[in-house]
């Protein structure tokens, strides 16, 4: 198995938006979850 | 908060149908992928360390990183817990493995590796409170055993599956990097899951039907209402939600049981850890064992705490009536037993033997205040809304002894011209073992209301022990 020190090229760019993808979801539970108290259709 | 509901559902009596169990299978699930970070790492270290030059030295102070982070956190993640409620304290937990674990696939140095991970310790460290007093709120204190005996299964099984996800990733995708991104999304399914069925209390949770509540809480609770949420902040206990009591910071923090379980949490959880980590390395080097075999050893102990945790939790609940600390005091006495026995093994040891030692040691040590029925016990000694507050103590303890356990085993491995000897090393958990017990002795079982092991000599009967700021009322968890 190799054992890289960093992505390079495409596998980066493959990387970063997996990395982007992963965190807008998380914001997103985060913020429905904190809100479900104060919006009307949650309550 | 939610609001107060009044038009409940109904649903049937079948065991996924109960809000309380989906709720628990979504704790589950949050503990689980809680525990994958820390054993998946541990799992890929052999590749993390070529690929960033590591010396021993820094894989230790990386190591220690995580479990400094998750140690120091445990008193704030408490009142988090408590304060905000143990659903958005899950969440943060479960949100903050699922950027953590993608950020290790870019780390560039160990010093990056070091930030990172007690940055992960700290957000991981609030997860356990949270599944923690989720459980002691939703379950009633008859089946609360068996409950969190469910949940804790959690951490035996990770380190036993991780090796067979993390590494064929790694495999099958040319490098290690590659399993963090990947198993960073599994912490997106947790976070749905806790957004559908997870609330902080059963009767502000519109899914709950009117039926189940009375279960949890019995009927006379079921329809308090509650204006004060905080047990610490109430002046009676009409004032609180169902199931509590007025319990005050004097009586969570100046309590001779909670320092207690602290002191025990130590002894129990440096053994455990002392134990796990170092039994490839004691395979390999004084048996002279092959690395797949004495890798196994470790299983044994993994497999023997999952038992441990299931037997526990319904002797508990089942054997001992509801009673809590009878299960720690065999526990510690019982390990103690199993790693004096492991001690006397040398080369050639017959290997059903060593396996039977190490799986007994792994049954017993998963009876400690820091491996199982925690929850339930302190929301019986104090009340469930401080389960968060009072565990961060207590596992503070236990995460101090996590960290020791590791240059105090290498200090008592001897050095012989043969090659190295554990059994000081075992000898020393051994001690531990007997010293949780003797902890776990003077500890108050609010079942018989005095130390379990004083009810037994007085000939069974109960003591005078009170909480602090008894007002009337029904007990917590009264159903």
């Amino acid at each position: 198995m190799k054992a890289t020190s960093t992505f390079t090229g495409t596998a980066a760019e493959v990387a970063i938006a997996l990395c982007v993808i992963n965190t807008l979801i998380v914001l997103f539970f985060l913020v429905r979850i904190w809100l479900q108290d104060w919006v009307p259709w949650r309550r | 908060m939610a609001a107060i509901v009044t038009a409940r559902p109904t649903y049937g009596d079948g065991l996924i149908h109960q809000r309380r169990n989906q709720m628990l299978g979504t704790a589950w699930s949050a503990w689980f992928v809680n525990y994958l970070d820390r054993t998946k790492t541990a799992a890929l270290m052999p590749l993390i360390v070529v690929s960033l030059a590591m010396s021993k030295a820094e894989v230790g102070w990386v190591n220690f990183g995580f479990f400094i982070g998750y140690a120091c956190v445990q008193p704030f993640a408490g009142f988090l817990t408590d304060k905000i409620g143990p659903k958005k304290t899950l969440a943060l937990s479960v949100g903050a493995f699922a950027v953590f674990t993608w950020t290790m696939a870019l780390v560039g140095s160990w010093q990056e590796l070091l930030i990172r991970n007690v940055l992960f310790g700290i957000s991981q460290g609030c997860e356990v409170t949270a599944g923690s007093r989720l459980v002691a709120t939703w379950f009633p204190r008859r089946t609360r055993g068996r409950a969190f005996a469910v949940h804790q299964t959690a951490y035996t099984i990770a380190p036993v599956l991780v090796p067979f996800i993390a590494v064929p990733l790694a495999q099958a995708l040319g490098s290690w990097r590659w399993s963090f991104i990947i198993i960073a999304f599994f912490g997106l399914p947790v976070l749905f899951l806790i957004d559908r069925f997870v609330a902080d209390r059963p009767e502000r949770s519109k899914r709950v039907s009117e039926r189940e509540l009375v279960e949890i809480f019995g009927v006379d609770e079921a329809h308090k209402e509650g204006r004060v949420m905080d047990p610490a902040l109430a002046h009676s206990n009409a004032e609180l939600p169902p199931g509590e009591r007025v319990t005050p910071y004097r009586e969570i923090f100046l309590n001779r049981s909670v320092a207690l379980m602290f002191c025990a949490g130590f002894f129990a959880l440096l053994a455990n850890w002392g134990l796990t980590t170092w039994l490839p390395l004691y395979g390999t080097t004084e048996l002279k064992l092959p690395l797949l075999l004495a890798g196994t050893l470790a299983s044994a102990a993994w497999g023997g705490q999952f038992f441990g945790v299931l037997v526990g939790g319904w002797l508990s609940d089942k054997v001992f009536g509801t009673k809590r600390t009878p299960i720690w005091l065999l526990g510690g006495l019982g390990m103690a037993a199993a790693v004096l026995w492991a001690a006397t093994f040398r080369r050639g040891v017959p290997l059903a033997e060593a396996y039977a030692a190490f799986a007994v040691a792994g049954f017993c040590v998963s009876w400690s205040p820091v491996g199982q029925l925690f929850a339930p016990y302190l929301g019986e000694l104090l009340t469930p809304g401080a389960v968060g507050r009072s565990l961060g103590v207590v596992v503070l303890g236990g995460m101090v002894g996590s960290a020791v356990a590791q240059p105090i085993t290498a200090a008592l491995i001897r050095q012989t011209p043969s090659g190295p000897e554990y059994w000081p090393a075992f000898v020393a958990f051994a001690v531990c073992g007997v010293l949780a017990s003797c902890c776990v002795a003077g500890m108050i079982e609010p079942r018989v209301r005095r130390p379990y092991l004083t009810y037994l000599l007085s000939g069974r009967k109960e003591g005078a022990w009170q909480p602090v700021a008894q007002t009337g009322g029904s007990p917590a968890g009264g159903a």
